[in-house]
C-alpha cells in the first residue's frame, strides 16, 4: 500500500514537472516567431518606378497625433519587411511623381502579415 | 639637397598627417568645432561659447536655439518644415513633412532618445539605417547572414530569407535580389549597450559633426552615391539639437552588436555612428551617460583595403531616452 501511495507521488510529480517545462517550451518557441508587416511594391508607368518611399505610422486622422515609427526606400519590384509590436498600423507609399498608396492593417501578435504597395498615379 | 629635400618632405608628411593619438585628461572631453579644426579639451561643466574665444559660432548656434521647443510630449514633434532651412529638401521630405509631425526626427521620439515602447525588442540603442553598399569588379553570387539567431530586427529591405540572409547577385555597385536591383541593403535593428565603446569620439555643434562623420566616411573611402545618400538622410532626420556628442563604431563593435557573415571572401568596413543630441554642453549632473568622449576616435578606424570585391556599411544610432542621463 505504502509502495503505491509513494509511486503514484513521484508519477504526479514527474507529471508536473513535465507539463511546467513543456509549456516553458512552448512559449518560447510561439515568441521566436516575430510580429511583422512584409510588402512588396510596385509602381505603374510614369510614378517613378526607380525608388519608392515607404513609410509606416501609427494611426490617426489627426496629423499631430500621427508618429512615423520607420520609412524606407524600396525599388520597384523591390521587398520590404517592418517588425512591430501588434496594433493598428498606416503604411503608406509615395513616389516622386506624386503617386500615392495608403493602406491601414491590424496585426496581431506572431503575426505575419503582407500588404501590396501598389502606387496609384495621382 | 638630397638630405634637403628628405628633411622637407618629412616634415610636410607629418604636418598634414593624421594627429597622434588624443586623450584629454580626467575631468575633460573631447569639442572640436569642426572637421578642420584641432581638437580642444574642455572641463567637464564648460560649454563652448562661455569664456572660449575660438567657439563664437557655437554663441550664435545657442541663440538660433532658444526658442526651440523639444517637443517633449508624444505626439507634438519639433522642428516642423518651418524650422528646416535647407535650400532643397529631398522630394520624399517635402511629402513626409506633410503626413508626420516628427519627420524630422529618426522615429518615435522621446525627449533626448528614441521612443523604445513603441518598437519590439529591448535592445537600448537603436542603429537606424545602416546601409550596405558594394563595389564589385567581378559579377558574384554570395549570401550575407545575419549570424546571430536572435537579433532584434525593427525593418529590412530586401525581406530577409527564413535564415536571417539575403541571397545576393552582385554587379558594379547593385545588388540583385529576386532580379531586382538594389542600390544597397538595408536594416534598422536594437543591440546592447555593452556591445559599443563610449571612450572615443567627440562632441561638436550639429552641423559640425554631420561635417566630421561625412568625412569620415570619405576616409573609408565610401562611394560618391553612398556619401550622397548619408548626407541627404541625414541632414533631415538628424533631430535639430545644437550640439551632438559622436561615438564611432566601427568593425570590431559591429560584429558583436550585429554579426554578419558573407559566404565569400570580401574587404568587408562598417560604421555606425552613435549620437547623443543635447541642448547644451554645460552638462551640470555628475553622473552622466553616456560620459563624454575623451580620446580620439580616428586610430580605430580600419584602414581600406584594396580588394576585388568591396562591402561599405554605415549607419546611425540613438539610444532609448530612459538609458540617458545627461
Amino acid at each position: 500500500m505504502r509502495t503505491k501511495i509513494v509511486i503514484k507521488f513521484f508519477q504526479k510529480k514527474t507529471e508536473e514537472y513535465f507539463m511546467k517545462y513543456f509549456l516553458i517550451l512552448f512559449i518560447s518557441i510561439s515568441h521566436l516567431q516575430a510580429t511583422t508587416i512584409r510588402g512588396k511594391v510596385t509602381a505603374p508607368h510614369g510614378c517613378n518606378s526607380k525608388n519608392v518611399m515607404v513609410w509606416l505610422s501609427t494611426v490617426s486622422d489627426d496629423f499631430v497625433q500621427r508618429t512615423l515609427l520607420m520609412q524606407t526606400e524600396v525599388p520597384n519590384n523591390g521587398s520590404f519587411e517592418f517588425y512591430v509590436k501588434p496594433g493598428h498600423y498606416e503604411v503608406r507609399g509615395t513616389s516622386s511623381e506624386g503617386c500615392g498608396f495608403i493602406e491601414r492593417v491590424k496585426v496581431l501578435e506572431n503575426q505575419k502579415i503582407s500588404v501590396k504597395v501598389k502606387l496609384q498615379d495621382k | 639637397m638630397k638630405k634637403l629635400l628628405f628633411v622637407f618632405l618629412f616634415i610636410g608628411l607629418n604636418v598634414f598627417a593624421n594627429p597622434m593619438p588624443f586623450q584629454c585628461p580626467p575631468g575633460s572631453y573631447r569639442y572640436q568645432v569642426n572637421y578642420f579644426s584641432p581638437p580642444q579639451c574642455l572641463p567637464f561643466g564648460q560649454a563652448p561659447g562661455m569664456g572660449s574665444s575660438f567657439c563664437v559660432h557655437c554663441q550664435a548656434e545657442m541663440q538660433n536655439h532658444m526658442n526651440f521647443n523639444w517637443g517633449h510630449g508624444q505626439s507634438f514633434y519639433w522642428p516642423m518644415m518651418a524650422w528646416q532651412t535647407q535650400p532643397q529638401m529631398p522630394w520624399w521630405a517635402m511629402q513626409g513633412n506633410m503626413y508626420y509631425p516628427n519627420m524630422h526626427f529618426p522615429g518615435a521620439w522621446q525627449g533626448q532618445g528614441m521612443n523604445h515602447q513603441q518598437y519590439p525588442g529591448s535592445g537600448p540603442v537603436m542603429m537606424g539605417k545602416p546601409n550596405i553598399y558594394i563595389d564589385t569588379k567581378e559579377e558574384v553570387n554570395f549570401d550575407i547572414t545575419f549570424s546571430n539567431p536572435n537579433q532584434e530586427f525593427i525593418a529590412t529591405a530586401p525581406y530577409l530569407d527564413d535564415s536571417n540572409s539575403w541571397k545576393v547577385k552582385a554587379k558594379k555597385d547593385y545588388f540583385f535580389v529576386d532580379g531586382v536591383a538594389y542600390g544597397y541593403l538595408f536594416y534598422d535593428a536594437r543591440a546592447s549597450l555593452e556591445d559599443f565603446q563610449f571612450e572615443q569620439g567627440v562632441c561638436s555643434t550639429r552641423e559640425s559633426i554631420l561635417e566630421i562623420m561625412q568625412q569620415d566616411l570619405m576616409a573609408l573611402e565610401h562611394s560618391q552615391r553612398s556619401l550622397e545618400d548619408f548626407s541627404k538622410y541625414w541632414k533631415i532626420k538628424m533631430p535639430n539639437y545644437p550640439y551632438y556628442c559622436l561615438y564611432p563604431q566601427y568593425n570590431n563593435q559591429m560584429q558583436k552588436a550585429a554579426p554578419l557573415k558573407v559566404s565569400l571572401e570580401a574587404d568587408f568596413s562598417r560604421v555606425l555612428y552613435i549620437l547623443i543630441p543635447l541642448k547644451s554642453l554645460a552638462l551640470k549632473n555628475k553622473e552622466i551617460y553616456p560620459p563624454l568622449p575623451q580620446k580620439d576616435f580616428t586610430p580605430s578606424r580600419p584602414s581600406p583595403m584594396d580588394a576585388k570585391i568591396k562591402l561599405k556599411e554605415w549607419g546611425v544610432a540613438f539610444l532609448i531616452n530612459s538609458v540617458i542621463k545627461h
